[in-house]
């Protein structure tokens, strides 16, 4: 009987994902809520399923039915919430080791570790109240598009870490071919002529427009690595803790007043 | 009668060809975006952040808020056209919004939406102008107990009515407000959880976290969406015009939504959003003919339309006159209201009247000109719906970044970006609903401040915030929620195995 029961959610499931015409990203052209689903508040996901005469309307508390329709088979425990409460208490557990380093004080007088310290409790306990439900109950399994996340993720971390060596002429041209590779509908040609926009539209708004204090072309030949790091040496000061970002900005010239402001911060912080 | 002088003398000072400006360009963008799927205001009011702080504070604010509107305004549009959300807070659109637009009538729904929109946004309006002072006075006799109570009442609200399971948001909240406490103790000058990044001495920068949470997380889950298919239709201005008994019904349709959006949006915690969505329960509950509800009833979609533009109008009232944000959108603007050396609260109000009016009078303009902007432009912003997504979405990524970096130059803060990004790609994968992070992110340090004194000053006697009775209050307002939501979710579990 019980599994009987279970057949039929996923029938009723199917049917609402079928309803609602939310399939695989690639080949649905009618594809109502394929990214809001992660932004709006379940209540209004199951309204829609309501609107539409399926199953499943009045849960407030669980959203389902996001992904693609191949993979609705139910597996024994719900995943999405035993994964994300573990994490939860992980990062719980972690802050009360981490926060045992700092001095917890009393009630009246609280020291800096007190706050987090609770925070990192009540994480702890707010993950085993998500996991442990979890472990008990049905859900669907997890689907990552690790391509889209790889791909975009690079493509900043790419820029984060060329934008003040090679320049921001190329440095963008290059994470912009990274990143639009996430996209499988793009062109060689239209590739090129998006680079193209993209690149100079940057360079109006935040050369000319807003005059962003960056390097545009390569500061550094693009064989010869070992100068940044020789240009990074020579622009500590004698008996300076400067950190390698500060100097390595100082090396390319990068805006006096801001590395005074940033070096005063950093010292402040040193006390 | 004086509030009304100052209004009038608000809405004057507004008129400066600056102020203006900067209020066109923000509800521009604003429409922009909410026309466009797949770009939240959150995600675009911290991109426009690090710009705002070349501008005085008032026009900045006025901008940023008309981004938020605009948002409102637009998000409809594609609602109707396409059946897909401009703003999480117009998903109940599509529910009526595009069988109308089936029947041939998107005009007509394009055109009422407009007027829904901005009958709900001016009432709220009114309610802002007119609440605010009183709602500061009370304000100015609260201690740090009822301000810490009151905090914990919006982060309360903010997970358990935002969306998603009642713990799953607390424990956001609660990380959030851990990732606030990361950098320099203010009380006691130790450096906290810094793990020996010296950039991380100042903290996390709210505008890295926010886009990365948002903007990034947004564009990892939609970066391969197809174009939406072109609206057939050629809107014309003679086509607009609804029936005469659409019209009435309207009318006691907006008046619903806008009573409802207004209650909600003043309230920590709930926001348009769901002030949509109860405007459409209620709609349907108040309806002749609820069995229509779904196939192009025009009160379905005035109801929730004119709901979250009065939400967006209210939510601003427990942010300029106490100083406490009640949704993401509200937690950004108060960071631009503190870099620009304003700290919002009652005293804001009181010290600083014309200021305070002087918003309400940009707030007001913002309106009108997105009234103007949308009624003879309804085929432009519908014809950008063709702009396919991938050609939008490595723009985005490059002016999210560059943004980031402009604030302290510092490519230190791209790579926080690209970190929050991921988180909230992990997130949005298992389903956790990260807006009451951002929440507990920025009231985490007011709190543990409040929580800090409030303490101080009781002589470590925690039945401090029970002991006073308006803290008191609302600590049992919180309790209240917490158990009517878990509540809920038992009752909603029991209905659903019932039902299987």
């Amino acid at each position: 009987m019980k599994g009987c029961a279970i057949v039929c959610v996923v029938r009723s499931r199917r049917k609402a994902v079928d309803a609602r015409g939310i399939g695989n990203a690639e080949d649905n052209n009618n594809e109502i809520l394929e990214r809001p689903l992660n932004t709006m508040p379940s209540h209004i996901r199951s309204i829609q399923c309501r609107e539409r005469g399926s199953y499943r309307a009045s849960s407030p508390c669980r959203s389902h039915d996001t992904h693609g329709m191949e993979g609705l088979d139910l597996t024994t425990t719900d995943h999405h919430d035993l994964i994300g409460g573990m994490l939860i208490l992980a990062i719980g557990v972690f802050i009360i080791f981490y926060a045992q380093r700092y001095d917890t004080g009393t009630l009246t007088n609280m020291g800096p570790g007190y706050f987090p310290l609770a925070m990192g409790f009540l994480m702890s306990i707010f993950g085993l109240m998500v996991a442990i439900p979890a472990f008990f109950r049905a859900g669907e399994p997890i689907r990552v598009n690790w391509r889209n996340c790889l791909l975009v993720i690079g493509s900043l971390v790419f820029y984060a870490l060329t934008l003040r060596t090679l320049g921001l002429l190329l440095s963008t041209a290059m994470a912009v071919l990274i990143s639009s590779a996430a996209s499988r509908v793009l062109t060689l040609k239209g590739r090129a002529v998006l680079v193209v926009c993209i690149v100079a539209v940057t360079y109006v708004v935040f050369i000319l427009g807003l005059s962003m204090r960056l390097p545009v072309l390569p500061t550094v030949s693009l064989t010869g690595t070992m100068s940044i790091t020789k240009l990074i040496s020579e622009a500590r000061l004698p008996g300076e803790p400067a950190s390698e970002s500060l100097l390595a900005g100082r090396a390319f010239g990068i805006g006096d007043e801001w590395l005074t402001d940033c070096y005063s911060q950093t010292c402040e912080g040193g006390k | 009668m004086t509030s009304l002088e100052a209004l009038f003398a608000g809405l004057g000072a507004a008129m400066a060809p600056e102020v203006l400006m900067y209020c066109f360009f923000g509800v521009f963008v604003g429409t922009l975006i909410g026309v466009l799927p797949g770009i939240g205001a959150l995600a675009t009011i911290s991109l426009l952040l690090p710009v705002s702080y070349h501008i005085p504070p008032a026009p900045a604010i006025i901008m940023l808020a008309g981004v938020y509107y605009g948002a409102q305004y637009g998000g409809s549009t594609s609602s109707i056209l396409l059946n897909l959300p401009g703003t999480p807070s117009h998903a109940v659109a599509c529910l009526d919004g595009h069988p109308m637009a089936k029947q041939g009538r998107a005009a007509v729904a394009l055109f009422m939406t407009t007027i829904a929109s901005f009958s709900g946004a001016m009432i709220g309006l009114f309610f802002l102008a007119f609440f605010s002072p009183s709602i500061a006075e009370i304000g100015l006799t609260f201690g740090a107990a009822e301000y810490f109570s009151l905090m914990l009442l919006g982060l309360v609200a903010a997970s358990t009515m935002t969306s998603g399971s009642t713990v799953k948001g607390l424990s956001m909240v609660v990380f959030g407000v851990f990732l606030g406490t990361i950098g320099t103790d203010v009380n006691t000058g130790v450096h906290r959880f810094h793990f020996d990044v010296p950039e991380l001495l100042d903290g996390i920068n709210f505008i890295a976290l926010a886009m990365g949470v948002f903007g990034v997380s947004e564009v990892i889950n939609s970066c391969n969406r197809k174009p939406g298919s072109e609206p057939k239709e050629r809107i014309s201005f003679g086509s607009m015009m609804p029936t005469r008994s659409e019209a009435r019904r309207s009318v006691g349709a907006i008046m619903r939504g806008t009573s409802m959006g207004s209650l909600l949006g003043a309230l920590p915690g709930a926001g348009p959003s769901i002030a949509s969505f109860m405007a459409y329960a209620l709609e349907k509950k108040t309806s002749k003919h609820p069995e229509k509800f779904g196939h192009g009833e025009i009160e379905g979609l005035m109801g929730p339309e004119s709901a979250n533009n009065a939400a967006s109008q209210t939510s601003f009232i427990p942010t300029l006159s106490l100083g406490i944000p009640g949704d993401a959108v509200m937690a950004l603007m108060m960071t631009a209201l503190i870099i620009h050396g304003i700290q919002p609260g009652p005293m804001l109000i009181v010290m600083q009247p014309d200021l305070f009016w002087l918003l309400v009078g940009g707030f007001f303009i913002s309106n009108i000109m997105l009234l103007v902007l949308n009624i003879p432009l309804i085929g432009l912003w519908a014809s950008i719906l063709r702009i396919p997504y991938h050609v939008l979405y490595p723009a985005i990524l490059i002016f999210i970044s560059l943004g980031v970096y402009s604030v302290n130059n510092s490519t230190f803060d791209m790579l926080v970006v690209a970190l929050f990004g991921a988180m909230g790609y992990l997130l949005s994968i298992l389903r956790f609903d990260p807006t009451p992070l951002l929440l507990g992110f920025v009231l985490g340090a007011l709190m543990e401040s409040n929580l800090r004194r409030a303490l101080l000053i009781s002589r470590g006697d925690p039945m401090t915030f029970i002991e006073r009775p308006i803290s008191l209050t609302i600590m049992i307002i919180c309790l209240a929620l917490i158990v009517y939501s878990m509540f809920s979710a038992i009752r909603a579990r029991r209905s659903r195995d019932a039902a299987a």
